[in-house]
């Protein structure tokens, strides 16, 4: 047979290769992870999500410290987000979480906002103090009907995600 | 009328020939699971159906990422949206263009050529001389090749996807002025597992299902003359690239839901 | 028809009908082939001939009637089936049908790697002394497409005999060749059976060799077979005989009075 050791091995090297590119677009690019939900996790109940979707970011400071894990309805029919924050961050309990948007068709994503509470936040505990997103028509509408000065009736919702 | 009559009969071949092809499959598969396993022969058609493939795929691959990134700027620029060209050539590439350009270049390249070899064989006998030393040519000569075409694919839409990715940033951020971290982060943030990876590598598989069972049967049962193999050659090409974007529409369809 | 046959008979054909969709190769086909000895399968043009060989080893199956092959029956086996009677034969096919990947080595030892449990040694003897008795030196590493058509038709019958079958098939062994090679296949050939005691069956159009080689002739007509040992044939006084051997006798005079 014309069966030679280096055809083999280039054989290998291609399926390693192969292999390889495959498990960047998972992990990499598509965000799989292959542990489970780490070990600190938090719940935060919203109003309104504005299109926030499991596996957006979490950020502390414009740093991605973890991503949403699930989202779901409690009783009272707000949006319960489970995070998923790397472990060994130390947040006081009233830290806040607001739901913010990156970029003009960016996504939505939660940024957190340290608290001053020597008190600390424990995996499986709700952060209470949250912020629900912006919905542009939302905003649009109450412009609409505050009429008059336009300044006043806008400025109620004090941060926004940069245009 | 003859015309009716005609494409009654057309119909009728068509799925006459539909059912050959989904026993000779089945054979494949039946062959493909009792051992003895011949990997040797599997070896060498991923060398020759995988490696020898390489150099075109990421050459094109390349070569669509860039397209890509140049005419998704075009656009996006004109809506201010341009930093999330990573996203637009990532999705364009992950959901359709690294499987189906992919499994069109494989049916071009490495499928005429197996169902040429195939064929050949039949031609000069060598299939039937098989036959007489007791040895099923499904096992020896289809077998393998199919087997390769399977694995093979889906590891070079990985690649042809990666190299495509690469040439959207060398054009995009290189080029048109695209902030790189913008450029990786809307796409990461935009490509899902589940949604675009995942139904990425399914189409790419079956994709590698349809063309290592067409060319293999174009071989298999080409007419034994160098007429019969040029024929059978040209209708693995025909015949799986159309099936390829057939099923390409059923699986986004239905993978989307 | 059948004039007392040499020795048993190995291989039979009892009113074999055969067709190819609307073309009848022959009606009803019945004859009879002596162990251990040279027959030689004759006849015109699309007469049959090679579908004869191929009916014996089940790669076509006729419409009707019935081959027995070394006591077993070949019509109406399935493709499993037929691999246990196809041990017992060899086949060497008119284009050699080599696989052309391989080396002219492992084209001779591919039966033995298949169907043996032998180590690569003895492998490697048994091809050499198969290789040798064929006239083939020095070949191993040659693919196919490298040998001359003398070479390939030797090493066909290398691969045929390898496995010591009890009846060894010749599909036009002489064809493409010039007349020194046509003469070394010949030999060749009569030493095959003359060591292996095989059960040959050639099918030919060099009338010549043919009959010098043969024990028994078949000669396959329109309307039936004619068989006989080669003697009683050409001295035949059936027309349709005659007319046989005197138009391959006018043609093979005039192939080489003009070569």
């Amino acid at each position: 047979m014309k069966r030679s050791p280096l055809r083999d091995l280039v054989v290998g090297v291609f399926v390693l290769v192969g292999l390889g590119a495959v498990a960047y677009l998972s992990l990499g690019v598509g965000g799989l992870s292959l542990r489970g939900p780490g070990g600190f996790l938090l719940y935060a109940d919203f109003d309104e999500l504005g299109g926030l979707k499991p596996k957006a970011q979490i950020v502390i400071s414009g740093v991605k410290v973890g991503q949403v894990d699930s989202i779901t309805l409690d009783e009272s029919y707000r949006a319960r987000v489970l995070l998923d924050i790397q472990p060994g961050l130390k947040l006081p309990v009233d830290t806040s979480a607001s739901i913010m948007t990156a970029g003009l068709l960016g996504d939505r994503y939660v940024s957190l906002q340290l608290g001053g509470e020597s008190e600390l936040l424990k995996s499986g505990d709700h952060i209470t103090i949250t912020e629900s997103a912006v919905v542009l028509e939302r905003l649009i509408g109450k412009l609409v009907y505050s009429g008059g000065g336009g300044e006043k009736g806008k400025s109620e919702q004090p941060e926004q995600g940069a245009p | 009328m003859t015309l009716v009559r005609d494409l009654g009969w057309a119909v009728i071949r068509f799925v006459a020939d539909l059912g050959r092809l989904t026993v000779f499959g089945l054979r494949i598969l039946r062959v493909a699971l009792v051992p003895p396993v011949r990997v040797g022969r599997f070896v060498d058609e991923l060398f020759k159906l995988g490696v020898l493939s390489l150099l075109v795929i990421c050459v094109c691959g390349l070569a669509v990422g860039m397209v890509l990134g140049l005419q998704g700027y075009n656009t996006l620029v004109r809506f201010g949206a341009e930093q999330s060209l990573g996203a637009v050539v990532g999705l364009s590439l992950i959901r359709e263009l690294g499987p189906v350009l992919t499994a069109l270049l494989a049916t071009g390249r490495a499928g005429s050529a197996t169902t040429a070899e195939i064929g050949t064989m039949v031609a000069t006998e060598q299939l039937d001389a098989l036959r007489m030393m007791s040895v099923d040519p499904v096992d020896l000569v289809v077998t393998p090749r199919a087997a390769a075409m399977v694995c093979v694919m889906p590891l070079l839409s990985a690649l042809f996807i990666v190299c495509g990715l690469f040439g959207g940033y060398a054009v995009g951020v290189g080029l048109m002025g695209v902030d790189p971290g913008a450029y990786m982060g809307s796409l990461r943030s935009s490509v899902d597992f589940h949604d675009d990876v995942l139904g990425s590598f399914l189409k790419a598989l079956v994709f590698g299902v349809l063309v290592g069972l067409i060319a293999t049967y174009r071989g298999y049962t080409a007419t034994p003359t160098s007429a019969g193999v040029g024929s059978a050659t040209t209708a693995t090409v025909v015949v799986g690239s159309v099936s390829i974007l057939i099923f390409d529409y059923f699986i986004t369809a239905l993978w989307g839901v | 028809m059948d004039g007392g046959a040499p020795g048993e008979a190995h291989v039979e054909f009892d009113r074999v009908r055969m067709a190819f969709g609307e073309r009848v190769v022959f009606r009803s086909l019945t004859c009879r082939f002596p162990r251990a000895k040279i027959s030689v399968i004759l006849g015109g043009s699309g007469s049959g001939k090679s579908t004869v060989l191929r009916l014996i080893g089940g790669l076509v199956a006729p419409q009707a009637g019935r081959i027995v092959v070394d006591g077993d029956e070949v019509t109406g086996r399935s493709e499993s089936g037929l691999y246990a009677v196809r041990r017992k034969l060899g086949m060497m096919f008119q284009g050699g049908a080599l696989l052309d990947s391989l080396t002219v080595f492992d084209n001779v030892a591919f039966p033995l790697r298949e169907h043996t449990a032998m180590r690569e040694p003895e492998i490697a003897d048994q091809v050499h002394a198969t290789l040798a008795a064929v006239g083939l030196k020095d070949v191993d590493t040659l693919l196919p497409g490298q040998l001359s058509g003398g070479m390939v038709k030797r090493a066909a019958l290398a691969r045929a005999i390898i496995m010591r079958p009890v009846i060894l098939l010749c599909d036009e062994p002489f064809s493409g060749l010039d007349p020194i090679s046509v003469k070394l296949i010949e030999r060749l050939l009569a030493r095959v059976n003359d060591q292996l005691h095989a059960t040959m069956l050639i099918v030919s159009h060099h009338i010549a060799s043919t009959m010098r080689l043969a024990d028994w002739v078949v000669l396959l007509l329109p309307d039936g077979a004619v068989a006989g040992r080669p003697e009683e044939l050409r001295r035949s006084t059936d027309s349709r005989v005659a007319g046989f051997f005197n138009e391959e006798a006018s043609d093979a005079a005039g192939a080489e009075a003009g070569a």
